[in-house]
């Protein structure tokens, strides 16, 4: 009888002790900033359509949150119901896979440029020009149509400044003795973005080149490990200093919320992940379809992927306050089809040089 | 000298002929239906791709073979170490009276695995809590983590539970009277234990450590993490990358899952050797055994504090400060904890429908596995047929393959075009396949309950003049109660923290309890995905506390 009071006692002084402690803002944390209106004369300004009824199924490998912003101003203003699955990549393009002899999907919106041109090599999706299609940029479209990068991110060096006050300017900088163990990188294994910097860096710099560089990164103690998430988390809690090929919508999201992260988009250049969008073949909800990718392509769209720290890919919206809008990042010399060729041999040939000590 | 009666019972084999062939008919659709579907694309291939049969004759697979025995061995040794001594203690001494312990036992349990491993890679990375708090022995601690056996160590934690319960369970229907006779016949403890306690245990541990095995085996998390970093490749770490990495090979996913559900059809062949002999206790009432430890008393405190350090304090240390905290790159200090997050979870717009649905999709189907369950139990118990092994093997499956690989060939089989009607997109689609994986647990515990039913009970009851309902209903069903409350319990438990099935096999926009977390810790939002852990844990702790008091109550009318 007396244990079990102590023991509700002993809780009970700890909560009001720790009562007194820091207290979160809700909006700061748990919402994206609200997405820029556009303006009043925009030629991609949208406008709903009439007479819409019915369903639409979304497959989704991009952030709940965007994804969730999406779909709700989508079935506000159109009356459609849309049932989103939502999961990582690997799991969407799993049960994309498994279905494939009797879809149940409509349209797919992914997160890497390789899976979707896979699949419109394959002949599985609809090609279509969507709403605002004049003003897109052009490199993220797909052959014939068949898929459209509809936002982008980039990749950056993240750096925690409660650990080093050095911030690099590039790559090479961190084969420096300053940043002696203090890199991480992720497994290019588990992080496609990862291995596309990699195909890149081979792409636009050669091989012998590439490889230099990271046989000094790897005597300078670089670590790789994890995916993009456990990445960016090691550095943010401090175990290492900076991470080389940090997604960066992560790192500004991070840093909006008051983390001491600082992005840096590397000088000699980075790449740019399209996210791209497309209708399957043999959707059943054809119409209600087409009309969520121009919703996506419009203004409005648009400004919500900014909002949550994505690279619009029509030109004319902004992106979000912190973040580099794409005509001010330095690309590497790549090809988005090349790179997504050549993946799994690059892939191989530097988990042997690497990662299989 | 009368020659005794062999115990031979031909009416009651009579009376379970229409139900054996209607339960194999179940798993046939639920399980190897399923299974086949997926495992047939290694040798037809799949959507242009070949057979990938050529692929399993590569000899660095035969390493990758023998690192997934190695590491299934290491984690039944482990778990076996964790789970053995607390199952005697906890059964056999006066330790059992604080009915604490069995909460707290169950609670590496109830933790998702990833939130577990991920809590573990906190607490052992550069600068991390091990090495804040023990300096150099931190360090030691990390390394030691990064090994195969420290991958086993953090595995069989997770796992150990559920041998605990088969092993308490079933030594609580020891007599006393086994044991008394050999101390009065001057018997050492050394000899009690490995003449009396060890051999009547033996069938009972190996329906535990074949689930333990197999499950280690397929298992994702820890192998598939922890094992890429130290070069450390199994068999699940080449079907995951199959399966999840562009490109995608579903014909080589199939063939190596092929292998592991050989490995598993392997281990259940010797498990059913090794279970094959019945030791009759004589169908007295019995006594539970009590053996009194003396000044042991302190090892056995002792070993249920490492224990609880292990698998309990350390990885909650991490998981609760990661709930609290505000800022991760800012050190720790009371500025920067906080309890919001636990409120902010539990808004409606966040995770609290996930919750509910989780834990309403867990109830229903729990129930629906400890049903099946029983029936499976009491149909293979002491049968040698070919119906009665291939449904026992067909309850043991569905635990062989990677959860992926099963979910896959749910799809393939629920969805395919010539199915008239399927549940696929619904949420029975769910309910079924969460039966399916709670079978394999549910189906030993309750045939562990079973094998400590002498059958002389149940032909007292046949010659009293019970039909076979009174029989089952008044002698079977309460005796196995044990077995069903502990399984249905389990089954539950691994609902509410499933990931794979409740990621690819759910209806369109319907959250669950672990896709939600895990997206959480995508997005970024640490503290929210380690609070909703929290708060599953807890919940779940509650649901567990409320079935150990019942379970307690109905042991004492028992045993006294």
């Amino acid at each position: 009888m007396i244990r079990p009071l102590i023991a509700v006692s002993g809780v009970a002084l700890t909560v009001m002790a720790l009562a007194g402690c820091g207290s979160v803002d809700a909006p700061a944390n748990a919402e994206a900033p609200t997405p820029a209106a556009p303006a009043a004369d925009s030629a991609i300004a949208w406008e709903a359509p009439e007479g819409l009824e019915g369903e639409l199924t979304i497959y989704s490998a991009n952030p709940q949150g965007l994804t969730d912003d999406l779909v709700k101003e989508f079935s506000d203003a159109t009356g459609v119901t849309v049932n989103v699955f939502t999961g990582e990549t690997g799991k969407i393009t799993a049960k994309l896979d498994a279905e494939w002899e009797n879809p149940q999907a409509d349209m797919v919106y992914l997160a890497s440029w390789a899976p979707a041109s896979k699949y419109a090599d394959a002949g599985r999706t609809l090609s279509y020009q969507p709403f605002g299609y004049d003003s897109i940029n052009p490199e993220w479209i797909g052959p014939d149509d068949a898929f459209i990068g509809r936002d982008g991110s980039a990749l950056a060096l993240v750096v925690n400044t409660n650990v080093t006050d050095q911030v690099p300017a590039d790559w090479a900088d961190l084969t420096d003795a300053v940043y002696k163990d203090q890199v991480i990188m992720p497994d290019p294994r588990e992080s496609g973005t990862a291995r596309d910097l990699i195909t890149a860096l081979v792409s636009s710099q050669g091989e012998d080149a590439t490889w230099e560089l990271f046989d000094d990164l790897f005597d300078n103690g670089m670590v790789v490990q994890g995916a993009n998430g456990p990445a960016l988390d090691d550095v943010t809690a401090g175990s290492h200093a900076v991470v080389l090929g940090g997604v960066d919508y992560s790192a500004y999201s991070a840093v909006d919320k008051g983390e001491a992260l600082q992005v840096v988009l590397p000088a000699s250049g980075t790449t740019v992940s399209p996210r791209p969008i497309f209708i399957l073949k043999d959707a059943q909800n054809v119409e209600n379809a087409k009309a969520f990718e121009d919703f996506m392509f419009s203004a409005e769209g648009q400004a919500i992927s900014a909002a949550n720290y994505m690279i619009p890919s029509q030109p004319e919206v902004a992106v979000a306050d912190g973040a580099q809008a794409l005509s001010d990042i330095t690309l590497l010399d790549y090809d988005l089809d090349d790179v997504a060729a050549n993946g799994a041999d690059v892939l191989d040939q530097f988990v042997e040089r690497y990662l299989n000590s | 000298m009368t020659t005794p009666a062999a115990p031979v019972t031909p009416g009651r084999r009579r009376r379970v002929g229409d139900p054996s062939l209607g339960l194999l008919l179940l798993l046939l659709v639920g399980v190897a239906a399923p299974l086949i579907a997926v495992l047939v694309r290694a040798v037809t291939g799949y959507d242009g791709q070949p057979s990938a049969l050529g692929e399993l004759a590569d000899p660095s697979n035969l390493r990758i073979l023998t690192n997934t025995v190695l590491l299934g061995a290491m984690v039944v040794v482990f778990s076996t170490l964790l789970a053995a001594p607390l199952a005697f203690l906890m059964s056999w001494t006066t330790m059992r009276e604080h009915r604490w312990i069995d909460v707290a036992i169950m609670i590496p349990f109830m933790t998702p695995p990833y939130v577990a491993s991920l809590a573990w890679l906190d607490f052992t990375r550069a600068g991390g809590l091990a090495e804040q708090l023990f300096g150099s022995v931190g360090r030691l601690i990390s390394d030691g983590i990064h090994t195969p056996a420290g991958m086993a160590l953090i595995m069989a934690c997770e796992v150990f539970p559920f041998l605990y319960l088969i092993l308490r369970n079933y030594l609580d229907t020891l007599p006393a009277s086994s044991d008394e006779m050999a101390r009065i016949s001057g018997a050492s403890a050394w000899q009690r234990f490995s003449r009396i306690l060890a051999p009547l245990t033996t069938s009972s541990f190996s329906l535990g450590a074949l689930i333990v095995f197999i499950r280690a085996a397929g298992e994702f998390g820890a192998p598939v993490t922890i094992g890429n970093q130290i070069g450390f490749p199994v068999l699940v770490s080449k079907v995951y990358a199959d399966v999840t990495i562009d490109p995608l090979d579903f014909p080589s996913a199939a063939a190596f899952s092929s292998v592991l559900l050989a490995l598993g059809v392997t281990v259940w062949g010797a498990q059913q050797w090794i279970g094959r002999k019945q030791t009759p206790f004589g169908g007295r009432a019995s006594r539970r055994t009590t053996v009194s430890l003396g000044p042991a008393r302190i090892a056995g405190w002792a070993w249920f504090a490492a224990v609880a350090i292990l698998a309990i304090v350390i990885p909650y240390v991490s998981v609760l400060l990661g709930a609290m905290t505000m800022l991760r790159s800012q050190p720790l200090s009371l500025n920067n904890l906080t309890f919001d997050y636990f409120g902010i979870v539990l808004r409606p717009d966040g995770g609290l429908s996930a919750l509910l649905n989780s834990a309403g999709f867990s109830l229903v189907s729990a129930t629906l596995a400890t049903v099946l369950g029983v029936g499976v139990a009491l149909v293979v118990a002491k049968r040698r047929t070919t119906s009665a092994r291939a449904i026992d093997m067909l309850a043991v499956a569905p635990d062989t393959v990677p959860a992926i690989v099963l979910a896959i060939g749910f799809i393939f089989f629920w969805n395919a075009r010539w199915m008239p009607a399927t549940p696929y997109n619904t949420g029975w689609m769910l309910i079924i396949a969460y039966t399916i994986i709670f079978l394999p647990m549910v189906v030993q515990n309750v045939k562990s309950a079973r094998s400590g039913i002498d059958d002389r009970l149940l032909e007292a009851a046949t010659m009293s003049g019970a039909g076979a309902w009174a029989s089952f209903r008044r002698v079977t069903l309460p005796l196995l109660v044990p077995g069903i409350v502990s399984g249905w319990l389990l089954a539950f438990l691994i609902g509410i923290r499933e990931v794979v099935l409740s990621s690819l096999v759910r209806p369109a926009s319907m959250d669950l309890l672990s896709p939600w977390i895990i997206s959480e810790f995508d997005q970024g939002h640490r503290a929210e995905a380690m609070a909703m852990t929290v708060i599953g844990v807890a919940g779940s702790t509650i649901v567990l506390v409320a079935i150990e008091a019942w379970r307690r109550h109905q042991s004492e009318k028992r045993f006294g």
